[in-house]
């Protein structure tokens, strides 16, 4: 009998029947997807709010590298235009447009950006706008691509678009803190290490408002306890805490006192980005399906 | 008109009879079960027990995977009520599977046959036929024996009689007075899908709960 057969059997006896579509094999790459689409939303914003080419660069490329990875999870990557079809309903269709939307325009604002024509020409503000609603459309629709999953109550959360939103933030500006390394790494406004802090606070304040709420359902108790003492301990903490939050944030704090150099930039923003990749790999993975059999008499 | 089943758990012996008539029906490859039984032990000894459940694809009235489709490839048909999936239109992203409570889906990465080693059997090799690589699949029903006038596999196959096929809209079938009649439920009703599988209790209600 070969593994995915056993894997099979042993989910169709199990109470709590751990999701694998999005978790495992070839999922890595939508996980991928779904992180560089929303760090490069993030960087985009910030591109714009701290006045930086270089990072829109960083942006609209992570989008573009996104998409990309995204068709190797697939089926049928060649059918992907097919996906824009139920804009009305799914999520994912929305996140398509949002995408189609803004690789073109946001390339064009930035074409504009590095001297083609003038920023502030009505074509440029046009593109800037599209750019934008294209932007905010890849923040929103990964978080409620999974927050509608009634079946995975790890997921269905109101909080989880949040916390997807500011963990695209907190890409955004870790690429800022990379692209300011190459830029201006002595700079003394410290704009992308105040993001960064921001949207790291966020990102723990949903976690944890997250796993009050949570607690008291045993699904969610279950998936949570894969995170915590489970096969996905060592990913959690070690990627998400120490790699995402401690050692970026060390340097961060750190960078206010004194200039951390071009190698304290790039390390922050390197283990930033591994954090939120790591913490995206481990929502994925530890969710679990909603019990066939509740409390019944049978 | 809605189709629906009605699985009396009192009547199922869990043989997997409607399992393997529903592999033979639809030739699925290995790991691809349109119908299966769910198993778990519960309580402890001396008031241990076996629970088994059959399942299938619910064919929801308010299927979450038809929402979540981003192609239009699972759609629910309007004269019947099944929801199927054209192969034509799937992508392969799985959201469907990940929408579902009731894990009826399958995603067929690859085609292999039974004996590893060994190529295909002339009877995979013409069942296979019938399946795509990339796509999700899953129970229809048995949409080419509706067709004939025939009950889906799983229903003509079961030997104890447990599973009973029909129109849930027609208060007169056998299905709707089934359910009426012994308390047929909902798996997960409280995710608001609606499915169209009952199942009666494997214990007898008592007479005033009837």
């Amino acid at each position: 009998m070969n593994r995915s057969t056993l894997i099979l059997y042993s989910d169709l006896e199990a109470v709590y029947r751990p999701e694998r579509v999005w978790a495992e094999g070839r999922a890595v790459a939508l996980v991928l997807a779904h992180f560089l689409s929303g760090a490069g939303a993030g960087a985009w914003l910030l591109g714009l709010l701290l006045d930086l080419r270089l990072v829109l660069a960083f942006g609209l490329a992570a989008v573009i590298l996104g998409g990309i990875v995204h068709l190797a999870f697939l089926g049928h990557p060649e059918r992907a235009w097919k996906m824009m079809m139920r804009p009305q309903s799914s999520w994912i269709s929305r996140g398509l447009w949002s995408m189609v939307v803004f690789i073109p325009t946001a390339a064009l604002y930035l074409a504009g950006a590095y001297g083609a024509w003038s920023t502030s020409s009505a074509f440029s503000i046009v593109m800037l706008v599209l750019s934008l609603l294209g932007m905010a459309g890849i923040f929103l629709y990964k978080g409620f691509v999974y927050a509608v999953s009634r079946a995975v109550p790890l997921w269905h959360s109101p909080l989880l678009p949040v916390t997807y939103i500011a963990i695209g933030l907190r890409g955004g500006a870790a690429l800022a803190l990379i692209g300011l390394a190459f830029v201006a790494p002595d700079t003394e406004s410290h704009a992308g290490q105040t993001w960064w802090l921001a949207a790291t606070a966020a990102m723990i304040f949903l976690f944890v408002l997250e796993l009050a709420m949570g607690r008291s359902e045993s699904t969610i108790s279950r998936s949570l306890a894969t995170l915590r003492q489970g096969s996905l301990a060592w990913i959690f903490f070690v990627g998400v805490v120490l790699l995402g939050i401690i050692i970026p944030a060390g340097l961060v704090i750190a960078s206010y006192a004194a200039s951390i150099g071009v190698a304290g930039l790039i390390v922050a923003g390197i283990a930033s980005l591994v954090g939120d990749f790591a913490y995206k790999y481990c929502m994925n993975t530890a969710g679990t399906y909603v019990p066939l059999l509740q409390a019944r008499a049978y | 008109m809605r189709y629906g089943m009605v699985i009396d758990l009192k009547r199922c012996i869990s043989c997997y009879a409607c399992q393997v008539a529903c592999k033979s029906e639809n030739a699925t490859p290995p790991a691809v079960l349109y119908a299966w039984a769910f198993r778990e032990e519960q309580g402890e000894y001396p008031h241990a027990r076996q629970v088994y459940l059959p399942m299938l694809c619910n064919h929801c009235d308010e299927p979450s995977c038809v929402d979540v489709c981003p192609t239009g490839a699972t759609h629910k048909r309007d004269e019947d009520g099944i929801v199927v999936i054209d192969a034509d239109k799937c992508v392969g992203c799985r959201a469907c599977m990940t929408a579902c409570p009731y894990h009826a889906r399958y995603y067929l990465d690859h085609i292999r046959g039974y004996y590893p080693g060994e190529g295909l059997t002339p009877y995979e090799q013409v069942g296979y036929e019938r399946h795509n690589t990339g796509t999700v699949e899953k129970c229809n029903f048995c949409l080419d024996r509706l067709g004939q006038g025939k009950e889906p596999a799983c229903v003509a196959n079961c030997p104890t009689v447990a599973r009973t096929f029909g129109d849930l809209d027609d208060p007169q079938s056998e299905v709707s007075l089934l359910i009426h009649r012994d308390a047929g439920y909902q798996l997960l009703p409280e995710l608001g899908n609606n499915p169209s599988v009952y199942y009666l209790p494997a214990e007898r209600l008592p007479k005033e709960f009837r």
